[in-house]
């Protein structure tokens, strides 16, 4: 008894959670978000501060503890057991020793958290926070008993081996008297300290969750994704009170070990607080630009690159025909002097520059340009960009008309035009012209491939590739524009990649001195730094509602033959318009740009943000509105009854909301409209996906309710958004299967998009689209919420900077950009 | 021959479990990529015929096994490129790295474990348990940029090199080596040749460097083959926090992006470190318990 008394006596705050606490664990006192620990004036106290959306952290530490404690015991006694199970079983048997310790061996060698990313998927969508950290709990306890089993079995072998225990062998005891009698006692200790260790660490395993985008769902409190959410604050210094549950952990951990002692917060304190210095002095060095970017590229060949971050980089060493500026939106000439599109926007002739050069100093001409174009067309290739060639499924033709005028032949009239040219890279024939014959351009300019094969019409080459570190740009001395001041761009001698695959590395990297620029932070970043003492040295630029659009999207998809009985009625109930549009009246999209981007964003009714401002088109009328949204369900059917809406069926109005977990402020959309939808009697549950599983889930089987989901236009253009809205586009993705079983609305949608990608007159193409936007801010296929502004963040003597929506936001225009007479970076 | 059947079976069985897994995980390598995109169907279907993902997955496993058979692990979806030579330009960054981890660790780890065993003092025992729950309670994600903040407003973070991931790597390790080292000598302590040598009047620190060191070392060394084996798994996201060029950012991003073969092969490496770490610590055991090499002597080798 002496032994369990102080364990419940620890756990009992936890236990009377729900009396001690002062607050739910999800309740959402929106006007505190992020208050330090203790008494608003006049309002309300928090003795823990409160967390982002303003829920008590003290009520989240308390109501989670019980959770994570009892789900650590759980992975903890099933690692240590099994681990000591299996430890025994080898020593006393040769043979059970060889396989077990090839199963030890086998559970060592693969990441924990590949089989986690399996196994999770195996878990239903609807399954309770609570069972998700039992289930986790077990996962890692499975997973996590080969180590002390690795551990244990040595000292059980050598107990076996003991003198007493040959002895009682002699005398003829049985297995289980020896095990229990010998052995057990014998590897006690070794059982004892693997206790100790495993127990905080399966806590703190969860947290490792988070940054992978396998957390628990909102709004379960548990410690590992409280401290997970933590993430941005311990960067910055800003919510230090957010480590409660780390503090909580030591002490318990502690506590175990020994009689918990008031030194455990003197220890606190000096890893915790962060050390007040001043930042370190900016090193100078002349010419060099030096940014982040949160993944390597993949390939050197901008025919195959798929991932932004690669096209990216590529885009600095290659030039295209013409390009979108970032200022205008609209597509001006680059290596074309000229062009000429015929009214009927089905033929263009374009004039090329003369006397431009390859970065190896090959001269460029119309082959190259005809070359450029066969490449991407062939299927050989593969190129993403192939399908962007063939507007109405036939590929433009490109003739040679001179040696620098080439001719374009559209299949139809194709409305984008001269925007086109900006994705495609022109490419030398002089280098890769055998690969085209041979048909192995996709397998040319691999990430290994030595810079001199390397040839393009950018602003720079490729000086050095430090894979998984640092690629090194040095100025193309061929490159063929000139700046204003009539000298030959580009200005920087060079650019420095460096790769950062966590937004907060980047940010503390960037704070640090060590990059120049930081491109789309989160509001965390950009607030803490606005209030830093740096902030005089830095040049702040919010450009406004990006063309990102967050949004909800409901699973409108037939149900599938042998689907769950639940299934049905659900889609019903989404395939409502009256439902989705009460959904949209009732979420707060002023809170969710105030707590999930603190100010930072622009609430939208529709998927054309404010930020397009060619396209854009104003939505009359739109706000929040509690009242005509449950009036809207009344006459839809639905029934309010004592705080939970019923269907016409009498049936419990709740659904799933699937979300990316690894992105920070999803979660707290999730959270923000989970407690919306409260008010209109729906229950929400959050269940926080890895991308990929959740990407699986909404385009391939469609098991899911409701997902939040943001998606980005690479264009102003309407053209850029035609595979979303027309009925069998790869991404109509609330209704996959539209093109047989489609609503009259969704087919006039269709129609008009249509319509404006073959209409040559730029205004009717503008009055298509417009009524395009209205019909999804009434019917909401997607429930469009908010679009976080395009923020950039640069050293203040960078010159010509000119930050647009436009990807790649900050570079488009690197070969302008240059150091003030004050100097360089480094 | 039967000491080489055995880890050729479990790299075998390893790598067998790598696919098996990929096949449970949801998604492909395209899947990311069409989401958002302006990738049409036919042209996904497309990729995935050409690049041999449209396959079932024991097709694709036998073919990944085929070329490891001869030393070729594939080709990485991602970069284009053998995998072989990703794994080449990566080895050596995270060698460095658990290298200096792993020394900074049991350095450290022994340390602290003999003092609390030592010492004798209440108070120095104590503060040491407190050290070790402090760092287990701290969630290596939360350490790293606790010490990544802390390095940049020292203006150390970029000059700082492999000191700062190794030793919140290193940090990461400490407690349990020293937990298990103070468990050992405490042990030791109450073994009759101890407690034989102390009534004959033997000094201190000969008992502890003669006799408690020598009976508690057996019980570190699966400890140490451990830490060693799992250095590659282990790093998976100190490496990727802190930008380090090495296998564990590589091996994290090929998870996330469904890289299978890229998996496969380090899997395998991990596999391959495990098994050798276990046999150099057996070996080392041996050496120090002359009982097992007399065992080892007169029954076959297992």
């Amino acid at each position: 008894m002496s032994r369990i008394a102080p364990l419940v006596l620890l756990l009992l705050p936890f236990l009377l959670a729900p009396w001690l606490s002062p607050y739910g664990p999800s309740e959402q006192l929106r006007g505190f978000s992020s208050q330090p620990p203790g008494c608003t004036p006049g309002g309300p106290c928090f003795p823990l501060g409160t967390d982002a959306l303003g829920r008590d952290v003290l009520s989240r530490f308390l109501h989670g503890g019980l959770w994570s404690i009892l789900a650590a015991l759980l992975a903890t006694t099933v690692a240590v057991v099994l681990g000591a199970a299996m430890g025994l079983t080898a020593a006393t048997s040769r043979r059970a020793g060889f396989v077990l310790g090839g199963v030890t061996q086998i559970f060592l060698s693969l990441p924990w958290i590949y089989l986690l990313l399996a196994l999770r998927a195996v878990l239903p969508l609807r399954a309770p926070a609570e069972w998700c950290l039992v289930f986790v709990a077990c996962v890692i306890g499975v997973a996590g008993a080969a180590a002390p089993a690795q551990v244990i079995r040595p000292a059980a072998l050598a107990a076996w081996r003991a003198d007493h225990t040959l002895a009682a062998r002699g005398f003829g005891a049985t297995l289980p008297h020896l095990l229990i009698r010998h052995l057990l006692p014998a590897v006690t200790p070794v059982v004892e300290s693997q206790f100790l260790t495993h127990f905080p660490r399966f806590i703190a395993a969860e947290t490792a969750l988070t940054f992978l985008g396998l957390g628990l769902p909102e709004p379960a409190p548990s410690w590992g994704s409280l401290l997970g959410s933590a993430r941005e604050s311990i960067v910055w210094g800003t919510g230090w009170w957010l480590l409660a549950p780390a503090v909580a952990l030591t002490l318990l951990t502690f506590a175990a070990a020994r009689a918990a002692s008031a030194r455990a917060l003197c220890f606190i304190a000096l890893i915790v607080l962060p050390a007040h210095a001043q930042p370190a002095q900016q090193g100078r060095y002349g010419g060099r630009l030096t940014v982040a970017q949160r993944s390597e590229p993949r390939t050197l060949n901008p025919l195959v690159a798929m991932d932004a971050s690669t096209r990216d980089v590529l885009r600095m060493l290659h030039g295209r025909l013409g390009r979108i500026d970032g200022r205008t939106h609209k597509a001006q000439p680059e290596l074309a002097r000229s062009w000429k599109f015929s009214p009927d926007m089905r033929s263009a002739v374009v004039e090329l520059r003369r006397d431009v050069r390859f970065s190896d100093g090959e001269p460029f001409d119309a082959d190259d340009v005809l070359f450029t174009f066969e490449a991407y067309l062939d299927a050989r290739t593969g190129s993403p960009q192939r399908d962007l060639l063939q507007p109405g499924g036939r590929p433009v033709q490109v003739t040679r008309l001179d040696a620098y005028r080439v001719r374009f032949d559209f299949a139809q009239p194709y409305a984008p035009g001269e925007r086109m040219f900006d994705g495609i890279a022109i490419l030398p024939s002089h280098l890769l012209a055998a690969h085209l014959k041979a048909g192995t351009l996709a397998q040319a300019w691999p990430v290994g491939t030595p810079p001199e094969r390397i040839a393009g019409l950018g602003p720079f080459v490729l000086q050095q590739v430090l894979p998984g570190q640092r690629l090194l740009l040095r100025r193309n001395p061929h490159y063929h524009r000139f700046g204003a001041d009539g000298r030959r761009l580009p200005y920087l001698d060079e650019v420095a990649i460096v790769f950062v695959s966590d937004q907060n590395a980047e940010a503390l990297r960037f704070r640090s001195g060590e990059t120049d620029l930081l491109v789309r932070p989160n509001a965390g970043a950009w607030t803490a730094l606005n209030a830093s003492p740096q902030a005089r040295d830095l040049k702040f630029t919010d450009a406004g509602a990006s063309l990102e659009y967050q949004f909800l999207a409901f699973n409108m998809n037939p149900v599938a033959a042998g689907a769950a009985a639940g299934q049905h009625h659900r889609r019903q109930w989404f395939q409502t318009d009256a439902f989705r549009q009460a959904v949209s009246l009732v979420a707060d999209r002023s809170a969710i740009v105030r707590l999930a981007y603190q100010g930072l964003a622009t609430p939208i009714y529709h998927h054309v943000t404010p930020g397009n401002r060619e396209w854009h088109a104003p939505v009359p009328g739109a706000g929040r509105s509690l009242d005509r949204a449950r009036k809207l369900l009344q006459q839809a059917g639905f029934r309010l009854q004592g705080g939970q809406l019923t269907d016409g069926a009498g049936r419990a109005v709740e659904f799933s909301l699937v979300h990316n977990g690894a992105n920070a402020q999803h979660q707290r959309i999730a959270a923000i409209l989970q407690e919306d939808l409260k008010q209109l009697g729906i229950r929400v549950q959050v269940v926080p996906l890895e991308f990929r599983s959740l990407i699986e889930r909404i385009m391939k089987t469609h098991d899911y309710d409701a997902a939040l989901l943001s998606l980005g236009a690479g264009d102003t253009d309407p053209g850029a958004e035609m595979n979303i809205w027309t009925l069998d586009g790869s991404m109509h993705l609330w209704n996959l299967a539209a093109e047989s079983d489609s609503t009259r609305w969704e087919a006039e949608i269709d129609r008009l998009m249509r319509a404006q990608l073959v209409e040559p007159r730029p205004a009717v193409r503008k009055q298509l689209y417009h009524r395009v936007q209205r019909l999804v801010a009434e019917h909401l296929p997607l429930v469009c919420l908010a679009s976080p502004n395009l923020l950039v963040i640069a050293r203040r003597n960078l010159m010509n900077l000119s930050p647009s929506i436009l990807a790649p936001f900050a570079l488009w225009n690197v070969e302008e950009i240059y150091w003030s007479a004050a100097g360089g970076s480094r | 021959m039967i000491a080489l059947a055995r880890p050729a079976a479990l790299l075998l069985l390893l790598s067998l479990f790598t696919f098996l897994i990929a096949e449970w995980a949801p998604g492909d390598y395209l899947s990311g990529f069409g989401f958002g995109s302006a990738w049409s169907d036919d042209q996904l279907r497309e990729w995935r015929e050409r690049s041999g993902e449209d396959r079932p997955w024991v097709v694709r496993y036998a073919g990944w096994l085929w070329s490891a058979a001869r030393g070729d692990f594939g080709q990485s979806l991602a970069y284009g490129i053998p995998v072989r030579q990703l794994l080449a330009d990566r080895l050596p960054a995270t060698l460095v790295l658990s290298g200096v981890a792993w020394c900074l660790s049991w350095v450290a780890g022994l340390l602290l474990g003999c003092a609390a065993a030592l010492s004798g003092l209440r108070w120095i025992e104590r503060a040491i348990g407190m050290f070790n729950a402090v760092l287990l309670s701290i969630p290596e994600l939360v350490l790293g940029l606790l010490a990544m903040a802390w390095a940049a407003q020292q203006g150390w973070l970029s000059s700082g090199g492999v000191a700062l991931p190794a030793a919140v790597l290193a940090l990461n390790g400490t407690p349990a080596i020293a937990v298990h080292t103070h468990a050992a000598l405490r042990r030791a302590s109450a073994d009759e040749s101890v407690l034989v040598t102390r009534i004959l009047g033997v000094p201190e620190p000969v008992v502890f460097l003669r006799y408690r060191l020598p009976l508690a070392a057996p019980h570190l060394l699966p400890l140490a083959a451990w830490s060693a084996g799992t250095a590659l798994s282990s790093s998976l996201i100190v490496e990727t926090l802190f930008g380090w060029p090495g296998l564990g950012a590589l091996t994290l991003a090929s998870i996330q992006a469904r890289d299978t073969a890229v998996v496969a092969a380090v899997v395998l490496l991990s596999g391959i470190i495990l098994l050798g770490a276990d046999a150099a610590a057996g070996a080392v055991h041996r050496r120090l318990d002359s009982r097992l090499r007399f065992e080892s002597a007169s029954e076959a080798p297992a």
